[in-house]
């Protein structure tokens, strides 16, 4: 038996997104290979120092914890890639640009609180939330610049 | 939160989902999560629509939108039952509307992953006729998707049951036609989501016309045929 044998059983509990079930395997061979040291240090082979690794770990439990740990978080993160950027796109629209969408007043705009609030909100939420925040931090770049532009701009009335 | 996990589970493992439906287990957590989830989705797709027109319309639409989907749902929904009953169906109406559901929610998620692109057309373009296009090209192949998940869900929920597969097939296609033409009308009754530039805010507008007609006139618009008022 080597560590990929016992990685690839842990494995066979899971159904998560590839990249998270890399990451957390990765981990686990770690956890393993230092718990085989420990083993080997304590007079054991490299095959007992790593069942018992593996024994201690308990395979099939670990896997199914991690499952159930880490289950729908990977897609709540393609939820948030795809709201957030919307939502505060529309708060910004509605909340700090004139109610009827025009660019009346928009130099007073970094005054209103409103502004500073949505704004705030809107950078905190994905950084204390999702590990993979940039893309949604990206994507609220795009739509507050294009708000702005559109606005200050005033090329298209909305 | 912990609602918006169902999303997954659907997506992903929507063989053990659907077996688990047809088992009867957690019925009512499964019912609960979609319809949070689905809510919430449509709510935001809906306030996108309605931006193009005031603040009003964006609650209004937001508000409407989830209506929509819940209240076809409810008139479709012992249709459902009843057809697969007369097939030899032994399945519940709770089971037929958790079915339902997952169709909604496969909808309602892909709608809000249309909403970006939506949002991005919103802030660059002006045109109303072809903003409402967009949508419902989004709305369609959305509502697709969502109806193909009714039609595995309903392969397995009926798996080992009495009807025979021709049987089952022929009740999810005619049934999958009643939601798509009851839905298109309920859309029509409760416009507008989108909002008519130059009109002030309806809640809802007067009846007449109907969702066909009015499409293919904005199809007429957007390509220089017609012009419509």
């Amino acid at each position: 038996m080597t560590i990929d044998d016992v990685l690839e059983r842990i494995r066979t509990q899971m159904n998560l997104e590839a990249e998270t079930e890399y990451e957390l395997l990765e981990e686990i061979r770690c956890h393993l290979d230092e718990a085989a040291a420990d083993a080997r240090v304590r007079g054991l082979d490299e095959d007992q120092a790593l069942a018992q690794a593996a024994a201690r770990f308990g395979v099939e439990e670990v896997g199914r914890e991690l499952q159930a740990t880490h289950e729908g978080w990977g897609t709540l993160e393609g939820i948030a890639a795809a709201a957030l950027p919307v939502l505060f796109a529309l708060l910004m629209r509605w909340l700090v640009f004139a109610p009827d969408g025009t660019f009346v007043g928009w130099q007073e705009m970094v005054g209103r609180p409103a502004f500073w609030a949505v704004a705030v909100i809107a950078l905190l939420v994905p950084l204390w939330r999702f590990p993979r925040r940039r893309y949604a931090l990206i994507g609220w770049t795009i739509f507050w610049g294009l708000s702005v532009i559109v606005i200050v701009g005033g090329a298209v009335r909305w | 939160m912990k609602d918006l996990t169902v999303i997954e589970t659907i997506l992903r493992d929507r063989k053990n989902f659907f077996q688990e439906i047809r088992e009867g287990k957690g019925l009512a957590e499964k019912m609960r999560a979609m319809l949070v989830s689905s809510v919430a989705f449509f709510a935001l797709y809906g306030a996108v629509m309605g931006s193009s027109h005031s603040l009003w319309q964006a609650l209004s639409s937001a508000a409407k939108l989830p209506l929509l989907f819940l209240a076809t749902l409810v008139v479709c929904a012992p249709t459902l039952y009843f057809f697969n009953l007369n097939f030899g169906s032994n399945q519940s109406l709770s089971q037929n509307v958790a079915l339902m559901l997952t169709t909604i929610t496969v909808t309602s998620v892909l709608l809000l992953s249309f909403a970006p692109v939506v949002t991005f057309f919103l802030l660059t373009t002006s045109q109303y006729q072809f903003f409402k296009l967009l949508n419902v090209g989004v709305f369609t192949i959305s509502g697709i998707v969502g109806v193909t998940f009714l039609s595995y869900g309903m392969r397995i929920v009926s798996y080992g049951g009495g009807e025979s597969v021709r049987a089952r097939r022929t009740v999810v296609w005619l049934w999958i036609i009643l939601y798509a033409f009851v839905g298109s009308q309920m859309a029509w009754t409760l416009r507008p989501f989108v909002g008519a530039p130059g009109l002030p805010f309806e809640l809802f507008r007067q009846l007449g016309g109907n969702f066909y007609a009015n499409i293919f006139a904005s199809i007429g618009e957007v390509l220089g045929f017609v012009t419509v008022r």
